[in-house]
């Protein structure tokens, strides 16, 4: 079956459907789906999906081709084409205010391609996204109805309640039913020709979700590998104190979803091992309280797993003065420095530097915590057991 | 049949994966009130979307316990930009205790450390549009969205910036007309009082119609129960709204002794039914709707009746009315605590009750 005959069908399936006669405006407690919040997809009955050309599946199934080749502006003049061809047995103000909508709807898609010089087709993702920022402060891209709110006076004083309106607020707007009183419906316009429009906005709905979709897709994903990178910069990078997300939270460029790649250090400290390089050979590994005055740290890598940065520090232990020098960040949970104390002459530099590691606490309670008590829990159990204090 | 969808932020507090299951089960209580509800099972007919940022400051207040030790080391750092003077904090861990790091201390890392904050923001924005964009077909006009308390803040923030940033190159494609929620519920909205870099007056989160370029969602609304402390200080309150799309209301009810709980909110007709009627297409027809309002008293359950509850409700408005629209967030948060103290009284009351 063509093109055309295939649409002749469609509008003679309509003629058959709208011809048929009107029931009365009468007041109801409910009002058919129709008239509704919902989607269409939420109840267009699965019988008629089959048979109904206007259901956006059917429209997908009838205009494969130019939606595959990105020709949407094609798409959308057939479409405003077969509503202006249409028949409606009354309403015909209503019918003339969604046909104004519809026509600047794809007048404002035409101009917006024209714009992008992308008559041809869109068939990359950057060529959607160039007519999207084209279409700018658009405005005319939905024929899908809303509700809002009317005052009604109630027995319990004035209320709202929420009834269909298409095109709210413009010139062309169409409310299609109202309440009374008595607190029923009344609709305004007949249900076929409601379920009409809503057809067709959802068709048109369909084709621009198939235009934008690949955008929406990218950004999901961009949004996604943002937070794999926040995982690796909040739980898997160097941890920050308190004091030191405040500041740099308030001092780091970033912005929207994305994570810093960057990170200060400041009065940061943590417990290490330190051995001087003046005797390897008997060498005694001493506890020592690290602080990192001032630092930094640059996130790298894929997803900015790894991070390398160095920080200015003082070591501080017992038995000797305290001792200064750098350390280097290279890993997660361990770093490696050098400092210098004065061990004999006050002259800190003459005296061979101390090799110190230390461990990144947090991360290290963190993640280790569970496994450590869990064996700590063991050996006080045998150590119970054994009798032992 | 596509469902409409049904996005649950929660507010500040202890939440972990599941913990939408007592708001499912609040909804469909409410549901057996009415007539075309009572016999079906609302989960047949609606997808639940729950948003969990939580971990977010658990993983904070671990750090901030494990490693920076008293409050009062991290005021220290008071002078540093953004920050004010947080010197105050000491009083209030000291006065709340365990409240204090299971709940404020969520809304005071989410107001002032911006690390945490965006890293919320982006946790949510994925949580909201992941399951939206693999729903069949994909359409944010099937999209409920309800929050509470911190929540407010945390998905005004995130859709303010959803539908304005445009990132990975493209232009963005989740900002109106292009996409739009149904609707969005706010529960205790505190995201005036909470904003930073995202005023609430200013941001896109608001309804508009259809075609309307700078607004979100199509119907917005509002609920503030009359004596939450957390809603006296910079209420939400904006005057150009859209009149026919926006609907704020006091709630004056008394059900349980966390007049502050989310399931709190939902109880009350006035929120639960406009709910359902924007998930389920005007289920509960006006004249139900208004016969449930007539039937809801101000004091129900265990409020019912019981002097010595209603004497605590007197000293909570008392103390709420200590705070005014412009106090600071050091004032709230200490009314905060003290309300906790009575909210505790009361359900001390309530669990002796005979």
């Amino acid at each position: 079956m063509s093109r055309m005959t295939r649409v002749a069908a469609a509008a003679a399936a309509l003629l058959v459907v709208i011809a048929r006669p009107l029931p009365a405006q009468q007041p109801v407690a409910q009002l058919p789906p129709e008239y509704g919040v919902g989607t269409v997809d939420e109840w267009f009955p699965e019988t008629d999906r089959e048979t109904d050309e206007r259901w956006r599946e059917r429209v997908a199934q009838r205009f494969a081709t130019q939606l595959a080749d990105g020709l949407y502006l094609q798409v959308l003049e057939q479409l405003a084409g077969e509503f202006r061809a249409s028949a409606w047995p009354s309403h015909q103000d209503v019918k003339a205010k969604f046909q104004i909508e519809f026509d600047a709807l794809v007048e404002r898609y035409r101009t917006a391609l024209i714009a992008a010089g992308l008559e041809d087709g869109l068939r990359t993702t950057e060529q959607r996204s160039s007519v999207l920022e084209a279409m700018g402060d658009r405005g005319a891209e939905s024929l899908r109805p809303q509700q809002a709110k009317i005052p009604v006076t109630t027995s319990v004083g004035p209320m709202d309640f929420d009834v269909q309106f298409f095109f709210l607020q413009t010139p062309s707007e169409i409310q299609t039913a109202t309440i009374n009183g008595d607190g029923l419906y009344v609709p305004l316009v007949p249900v076929e020709l409601v379920r009409d429009m809503r057809l067709r906005g959802h068709a048109v709905w369909s084709v621009l979700k198939h235009f934008v979709a690949p955008i929406q897709n990218a950004q999901l994903n961009a949004i996604r590998d943002a937070n794999v990178r926040w995982d690796n910069y909040m739980k898997n990078g160097y941890s920050q104190l308190p004091w030191e997300a405040l500041l740099n939270g308030a001092v780091l460029n970033f912005h929207a979803f994305d994570p810093p790649d960057k990170q200060w250090i400041i009065v940061h400290p943590s417990l290490g091992l330190e051995f001087s390089t003046a005797a390897f050979k008997t060498t005694e590994f001493q506890e020592a309280l690290n602080l990192e005055i001032l630092g930094f740290i640059a996130y790298f890598g894929e997803q900015g797993k790894n991070f390398m940065g160095a920080s200015a520090s003082i070591m501080m232990r017992d038995d000797l003065g305290p001792g200064i020098g750098p350390v280097v960040h290279f890993a997660k949970n361990m770093s490696l420095g050098v400092a210098w104390h004065d061990t004999n002459d006050n002259d800190k530099l003459d005296d061979p530097p101390f090799v110190f590691m230390t461990v990144d606490l947090f991360r290290f309670l963190d993640t280790e915590s569970s496994k450590f008590k869990a064996e700590m829990d063991k050996v006080k159990t045998l150590a119970a057991n054994a009798g032992l204090p | 049949m596509s469902k409409p969808q049904l996005i649950l932020v929660h507010g500040m507090g202890d939440y972990a994966s599941g913990w939408e299951a007592e708001i499912k089960t609040k909804l469909e209580e409410c549901a057996s009130r009415y007539n075309n509800l009572r016999q079906i099972n609302i989960w047949d007919k609606i997808d639940v979307i729950p948003v969990l940022y939580n971990d977010v400051f658990v993983d904070a207040v671990n750090q901030w316990k494990a490693a920076a030790g008293p409050v009062s080391a991290f005021a220290a750092a008071n002078a540093m930009p953004g920050s004010g003077s947080l010197a105050w904090l000491d009083d209030i861990e000291a006065e709340g205790g365990d409240f204090f790091w299971t709940a404020v201390a969520d809304v005071i890392i989410y107001r002032f450390f911006k690390l945490f904050r965006d890293r919320v923001r982006a946790s949510v924005a994925e949580q909201i549009i992941d399951p939206l964009l693999a729903a069949s077909p994909p359409d944010f006009d099937r999209a409920v969205i309800v929050a509470h308390s911190l929540g407010t803040s945390v998905t005004h923030d995130t859709l303010h910036l959803l539908g304005t940033t445009a990132f990975a190159k493209y232009a963005n494609a989740f900002s109106a007309p292009t996409e739009r929620f149904r609707a969005i519920f706010m529960l205790a909205n505190v995201s005036r009082v909470l904003q930073t870099d995202i005023k609430a007056y200013d941001s896109i989160v608001r309804p508009g119609p259809r075609n309307s370029t700078t607004t979100d969602c199509g119907r917005f609304y509002n609920f503030r129960q009359d004596v939450d402390p957390f809603l006296v200080v910079k209420r939400f309150s904006p005057v150009d709204f859209n009149g026919q799309l926006f609907t704020r209301e006091v709630l004056t009810h008394y059900r349980h002794w966390n007049i502050h709980g989310f399931t709190h909110y939902l109880d009350h007709p006035r929120v639960h039914v406009r709910l359902f009627n924007k998930l389920l297409g005007d289920v509960v027809p006006p004249m139900e709707f208004i016969a449930a309002i007539n039937n809801y008293p101000q004091f129900g359950g265990t409020f019912k009746d019981v002097p010595a509850l209603q004497a605590e409700i007197v000293k909570l408005t008392a103390l709420v009315a200590s705070l005014g629209e412009d106090s600071s967030i050091e004032s709230l948060m200490r009314v905060v605590v003290k309300a906790r103290g009575i909210l505790s009284q009361i359900k001390t009351i309530i669990d002796n009750l005979p």
